[in-house]
């Protein structure tokens, strides 16, 4: 795969114009869009479903939906607002359909953090793990609307307007959600840090 | 009492957002204006900031762990592998044997006979279940009752909502408390039971109908016309 940086002088192309290529067969632009998106999409879904494995196939199946399907984007927002919006439709159907988050959760994360130590990693890295376990189980105690909410403004890194867009819901609610979804995880946070 | 020239407290979450850079210039203006003449103004101030900070700061700190090279050079040949596919063509429809269509008199024959058939059904059906039916006093309804139309409103648990906020002059609206269904709800249908008696709560919308235990319980109502024998 190449790896495509920039440097000063190098033109790096917009998305539309990499859309526009890969409308015209050209696989490279394809490559430039996937790195440039994978992992924010990646953060997304993993956030919402909370394994590797799980969240890779919401990644794959939301770039082949977003790229076939390039005659319905209407280009009133950002290409990266429409695959965060698909990616996480495609998160939590995958998480209904696999009954993941209620039932799964506690036993993927117990298994990465298993993994984590078995491989003898440092310990900042079980540190982390356990962080990361800490948060998937706070992140698990909020409402859908809230986690969602929550997600792509942290992990999508979308402005309100943005999140407010791909959810189709009001700035005053996004405004609303990500308040009482901080409340309620530093609530949580506090309590089970302190043990 | 509130000093009517002091600008009205704004929301937390208003505070919040300010601090995420989020407001648009007016608004922010307008929270600014708040800032400068509310003495507490600096605490929330300063506690909005320290949680988005600290939130933000924490939430990247441990991001999701990064699959290998390996992994993500898979899922992009798969990608492209189903983007290169060639479309789903529309399904074709199969090929079927041609028939001559029926001539009026076929057509006539065939709906009389499926007619009587269905009717046939139908009386053997009715007649069997009248004679296991067991017997019983059931009083007529004296008249018919006047069920008045009710709007369609929504029933939700207690996790199914939430509220943020709600406007005062929406206060009024909001319909807040025990449900009327506390007890399990129990279906059943129109051969389960015996209408005795029946008679409006309170309010006249639900009806309520004792139970053998002596409690009246709130009933949803089928149309009449198929609750009548």
């Amino acid at each position: 795969m190449t790896i495509v940086t920039s440097s000063p002088g190098l033109v790096v192309p917009t998305d539309e114009q990499l859309l526009g290529r890969h409308a015209t067969g050209d696989r490279a632009s394809l490559e430039v869009l996937f790195l440039r998106y994978r992992s924010v999409a990646y953060r997304v879904a993993y956030r919402l479903l909370g394994n590797e494995a799980d969240a890779l196939d919401a990644v794959q199946e939301s770039f082949i939906k977003v790229l076939s399907n390039l005659d319905h984007f209407q280009r009133r927002s950002s290409f990266k607002t429409w695959l965060l919006r698909i990616v996480s439709n495609a998160a939590l159907d995958i998480g209904r359909t696999r009954g993941r988050r209620e039932i799964v959760t506690q036993q993927a994360i117990y298994q990465e953090a298993q993994h984590e130590r078995s491989c003898s990693e440092p310990s900042a890295e079980v540190e982390r793990a356990d962080l990361r376990r800490l948060l998937d189980e706070a992140l698990a105690t909020l409402p859908e609307p809230q986690r969602k909410t929550f997600v792509l403004h942290v992990d999508g890194e979308l402005s309100y307007r943005e999140v407010a867009e791909v959810l189709g819901i009001s700035i005053g609610t996004v405004m609303s959600r990500l308040y009482y979804a901080r409340q309620k995880l530093r609530g949580y946070l506090a309590q089970r840090m302190k043990l | 009492m509130t000093d009517p020239l002091r600008p009205p407290t704004p929301r937390p979450e208003l505070l919040a957002a300010y601090i995420d850079g989020e407001l648009d210039p007016a608004t922010a203006a307008r929270v600014e204006a708040w800032l400068l003449t509310d003495p507490h103004a600096c605490e929330l101030l300063d506690e909005q900031y320290l949680l988005s900070r600290s939130h933000r700061e924490f939430w990247r700190a441990v991001s999701p762990p990064e699959p290998s090279t390996a992994r993500w050079n898979h899922l992009f040949n798969q990608i492209d592998k189903r983007l290169q596919q060639p479309p789903a063509s529309p399904a074709q429809p199969l090929p079927c044997r041609h028939t001559p269509p029926p001539t009026p008199a076929r057509r006539w024959s065939f709906t009389t006979s499926v007619s009587l058939a269905i009717a046939l059904a139908l009386l053997v059906i009715v007649t069997t279940w009248r004679q296991q039916r067991p017997e019983r006093d059931l009083l007529p309804l004296q008249s018919p009752l006047a069920i008045p139309v009710v709007e369609t409103f929504a029933v939700l648990s207690e996790s199914e909502i939430e509220i943020n906020s709600v406007h005062a002059q929406d206060g009024s609206a909001l319909v807040v408390g025990d449900s009327v269904l506390r007890q399990p709800l129990v279906l059943a249908n129109i051969h389960d039971f015996a209408l005795d008696s029946m008679q409006c709560d309170e309010d006249g919308l639900l009806p309520n109908v004792p139970m053998s235990n002596g409690s009246m319980r709130p009933m949803i109502l089928a149309p009449m016309d198929s609750v009548r024998d």
